[in-house]
This record gives structure tokens, C-alpha cells and sequence, in this order.
């Protein structure tokens, strides 16, 4: 059977980076030269789909996938997350407002944004920025989600482990309330 | 001067960094409910409340009209702006800003009538109280045989005091301690030079060193817990078991000794998890907790702990 995560976030949030972290394959790369240079002043930017992939054995595969940075896709992404164990939304702190931003791919996601465990991770934050954290949470708050928050840099492969442990664990923590 | 209260109000600025814009931005637009009238992004001419950084000059121009409410942004070195109507310090929380807007209105009769409310209980149960109240960010300050020796302003995020004194020791001792509510201008001058760090990291650094030695959140151990929210981990430098420990327990309740089994952490390092939680409001009984409004997700089709633990271990195997 088929498992899927999806990482979310703006260009240039560090969704490759976090999907290369962890995957065993390296990542299916669809970076292209970036010709949004007004968005984010990246030299390459995912067109398509980020796509890592884990054998988990008996038959069964993870499969993770980082949403496009570019906007235009966003009409797949309630079909992408059918079925998804988790979503990691990654917030770019460095951005003009990125509550706002975190708000629309939240609601990119519609219906299925409240019934899939999520966890936030905000990226490249420093002294400046840390007020976010905290705003960021009373947010979610304001929206009923109950999400944790984490501050994280996706260059480092054992904050990105972090980000997926907490999705693993929601998940037995639903697992465990059922039984 | 205080604005009319009925009519829709408009916040400006006055020599802020745009950082600090954008908390007060991102207040205004995230909290709408909460702030008690409906308030509007202006300039500062066409402004009724204005929040001014008194190093410069446009904070200055502020400060001398009368015809605004000013809310000052200064550093807790520089001594309390006097022509302020509220001061903030640096740096600025969400929190603290929509307390100060909702204390424009409060403002005129709490002047009048410094309330001081006397109360008194077991130190640890009062911190908690206070920390975890939403609905009441007044400071207070604790006195023993009438001198003070401690100020906890949840609102900024502050505990003042003789900090040394506020130990194991003294969290656990059954006295009770007498405490008041005062206004924040007068939690600033009581104790205005003594030790001071920010009220969260404090509590889970108690919470560090009680190690496994109380359970602050009473001892029946029949009691069921739970997170009511997720910990601010951004104050905590927390292992990764910490993080599935409240995933579990925030969507079930247990008790203590089936929180241990369940989340295979050890009682010394479970407590500190519990205690500190607890302190800082996001750990309730699970008799005080609200069934509230927010959304809870569902078990994703064909998830099972086989498939889950296989996850983990190609994760951190990889
Ligand atoms: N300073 C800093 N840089 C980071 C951090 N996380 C990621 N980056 C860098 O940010 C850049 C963008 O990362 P990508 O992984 O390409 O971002 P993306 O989300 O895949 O972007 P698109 O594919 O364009 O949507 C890379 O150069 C990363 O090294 C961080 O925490 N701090
Ligand atoms: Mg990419």
C-alpha cells in the first residue's frame, strides 16, 4: 500500500531541501531556471512535483511530495492530499506576511486542511522574526486548529526528522483512539 | 486622552522598525474578534492611537500631542516613558499588543481605581492560574510578611523579583502566599531593579530542575491528563519524544503511570513534560478541559502502528 506526505510552503520556503533530506531515492528533480525572479530571487525553482520515496518493505511505500512553489497548481492540492498521513506546511519567515501566506495554503487545501494531521515548521527565522512563532500559533488558534509549531531550518536533516515525527506520532496517537 | 470607545478606531505608527509594524499588523488582522472594537491601519495624522518608539523623532511629535493615546515601544533598559498613556517593551509580543489595545478602553476608570485584589494559595497553583487565565493579563505581585518579592506579568511574558528565592523548595512548600493584582504601570515600579526573565522559559527551567520529584499537577494518581495546547516549543529546547509524548497525549487522556507505558518515556523526563506543561497552562486535568471548537483530524485509511513504526524506523535509519 501507498503512504503519502505532502510538504507544503511558498517558493523557496525549502521544500526540496527538506524532501532531500529524506528520501531514499535522490529526490525526482523538476527544479528549473527560476523566471519568477519577482517572487523569490532563486536561480531554479520546482515546476512540477518534488517527489521522494521510501520502501518501507512488505509491499508497502512512503511516497512524499513537495507541492510546486508555484501558485498555479493549487487546484490539485485537495486531490493530492486525499488519503495523505500528513501535511508539513513550511513558512518562509524571511517573507513580507507570512501569516498570510501560511492562511492561503491552508485554505488551498479546503476541507481536508482540518481532517489531516499537519505541523508547521517556520524556516530561516532569526531574533527579528521569532515574534512569529507565538503569532503563528495563535493563528491556528483563531482557525480551531490545534497544530504544533516549530521553529526549524530544513538544512539540517534531523529538524526535518522532527517535522515528520510529530506527523508519525499524531497519527498513533489516532491510531491509538481507535483501538 | 481617551478615544471614544464607540466609534471604529485607527491605529498608527511613529518611528517603528517594520518588524514591529508587522506584529501590530499581523495582531490586528488575526485577532479581530478578540480586540474589543473594530480598529483600522492609518496614517499617523489621521490616527486616534498611536504606537511611537520615543528614540525618534516622529516618536517624539507623538508623545507631545494630546490629542492621541500613544503607546510607547521602548526597551526595558531606558527608564518608563512618561508621556506615554501605556508603554510595551521590546520585543514585542502578539500577546502584549492586543492586551494594550484592549486596554485602551479599561484605561480611564482602572487610573481612577487602582484595584489591588488580595488572594492568596500554594505558589505553584498561583503561577499556573495566572499564566494560564486568557481572560485576565494583570500582573501581580507576590508578598511575604508585606514585602514584595515577586511581579509576574503574563502579558509581557516577564517574572521579576528576587528570582533566586523562586525555587524547588519553595514551589513545593504547602504555604500559601499572599498575592495582589495591580495595574502594570505598578507591577514596573515594584521591584523595578531586581533580576528579571521571561515568565515561560522560567517555569520550564523549574520544571528542569524538580526533575522527577513532584507532581505539580496534584497527586491522585488516578487523575487522567491531557494537553489542552501544544507547548511552546520555541522555549523549550525539547528530544524528539517529548514531541510524540504530547501527540499522544493530546488526543487521549491517561494517567500518569499509562502515559509512561504509552509513551516510553522515563518518569523523571515524563514529569519534567508534565510539570513544565502544566506550569505554563498547556497541561490540564482532564476534568478541566474544554471540549471545544477546534478541528480534529481522522485516522487516514490503512494507518496502523506496523506501518507507523516501519515509517520511524526508515526515517532516522536512512
Ligand atoms: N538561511 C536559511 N536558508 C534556508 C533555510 N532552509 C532552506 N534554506 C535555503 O532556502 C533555499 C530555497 O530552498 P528550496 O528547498 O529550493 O525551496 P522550495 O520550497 O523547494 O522552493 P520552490 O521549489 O521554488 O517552491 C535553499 O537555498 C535552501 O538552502 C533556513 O532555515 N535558513
Ligand atoms: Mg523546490
Amino acid at each position: 500500500m501507498e503512504y503519502k506526505i505532502l510538504i507544503t510552503g511558498t517558493m523557496g520556503a525549502g521544500k526540496t531541501t527538506a524532501i532531500q533530506q529524506v528520501s531514499d531515492s535522490p529526490a525526482v528533480l523538476t527544479d528549473v531556471h527560476n523566471t519568477r525572479q519577482d517572487e523569490s530571487a532563486k536561480p531554479t525553482t520546482t515546476a512540477a512535483f518534488d517527489f521522494g520515496e521510501l520502501d518501507l518493505g512488505e509491499g508497502d511505500c512512503l511516497r512524499i511530495y513537495g507541492t510546486p512553489g508555484q501558485e498555479r497548481f493549487s487546484f490539485m492540492w485537495p486531490i493530492l492530499a486525499r488519503g495523505a498521513i500528513g501535511i508539513i506546511y513550511l513558512v518562509d519567515a524571511t517573507r513580507e506576511s507570512p501569516i498570510d501566506d501560511l492562511d492561503s495554503f491552508i485554505k488551498a487545501f479546503g476541507e481536508s486542511s482540518g481532517t489531516i494531521p499537519s505541523v508547521v515548521g517556520l524556516n530561516k527565522c532569526n531574533d527579528e522574526s521569532s515574534y512569529l512563532a507565538p503569532a503563528i500559533q495563535d493563528y491556528l488558534d483563531s482557525k480551531g486548529l490545534q497544530w504544533p509549531v516549530l521553529l526549524t531550518d530544513v538544512r539540517e536533516r534531523s529538524e526535518v526528522l522532527e517535522l515528520f515525527e510529530i506527523l508519525i506520532s499524531l497519527n498513533e496517537a489516532l491510531v491509538m483512539e481507535q483501538a | 486622552m481617551y478615544p471614544d470607545t464607540e466609534s471604529n478606531q485607527s491605529i498608527g505608527f511613529a518611528g517603528l522598525a517594520s518588524h514591529e509594524k508587522n506584529t501590530i499588523e499581523c495582531v490586528q488582522r488575526i485577532y479581530p474578534h478578540r480586540l474589543s472594537s473594530v480598529r483600522d491601519i492609518a496614517e499617523p495624522h489621521a490616527a486616534s492611537i498611536i504606537f511611537a518608539d520615543p528614540q525618534t523623532s516622529e516618536g517624539q511629535a507623538a508623545l507631545l500631542r494630546s490629542d492621541v493615546y500613544v503607546i510607547a515601544i521602548q526597551d526595558r533598559r531606558q527608564p518608563m516613558e512618561q508621556g506615554a498613556d501605556d508603554v510595551l517593551y521590546r520585543p514585542l509580543r502578539p500577546r502584549a499588543v492586543l492586551d494594550s489595545l484592549n486596554r485602551v478602553e479599561q484605561r480611564p476608570s482602572a487610573a481612577l481605581t487602582p484595584k489591588l485584589v488580595s488572594e492568596s494559595g500554594e505558589l505553584h497553583q498561583i503561577l499556573r492560574n495566572v499564566i494560564a487565565d486568557d481572560s485576565n493579563r494583570q500582573p501581580i505581585v507576590l508578598s511575604e510578611q508585606g514585602q514584595p518579592w515577586l511581579v509576574v506579568d503574563p502579558a509581557r511574558d516577564r517574572i521579576r523579583g528576587h528570582l533566586e528565592h523562586l525555587n524547588e523548595e519553595r514551589l513545593l512548600t504547602r504555604d500559601r502566599h499572599v498575592f495582589n493584582r495591580v495595574t502594570p504601570e505598578e507591577a514596573s515600579r515594584i521591584l523595578e531593579s531586581e533580576q528579571e526573565a521571561p515568565l515561560y522559559r522560567t517555569m520550564w527551567k523549574l520544571a528542569y530542575e524538580l526533575g522527577g520529584r513532584a507532581r505539580l499537577f496534584g497527586n491522585d494518581h488516578t487523575a487522567l491528563i491531557k494537553f489542552e495546547r501544544w507547548p511552546n516549543f520555541s522555549e523549550t529546547r525539547v528530544a524528539g519524544k517529548f514531541l510524540r509524548a504530547v501527540s499522544l497525549i493530546r488526543h487521549n487522556s491517561f494517567t500518569v503511570s499509562d502515559a509512561r507505558m504509552k509513551t516510553g518515556l522515563s518518569e523523571p523526563a515524563l514529569l519534567v513534560l508534565l510539570n513544565g506543561s502544566w506550569l505554563t497552562g498547556e497541561l490540564c486535568l482532564d476534568s478541566e478541559t474544554e471540549r471545544g471548537a477546534s478541528k480534529v483530524p481522522s485516522k487516514p485509511g490503512g494507518v496502523n502502528s506496523s506501518v507507523l513504526a516501519r515509517i520511524r524506523s526508515r526515517l532516522s535509519g536512512a
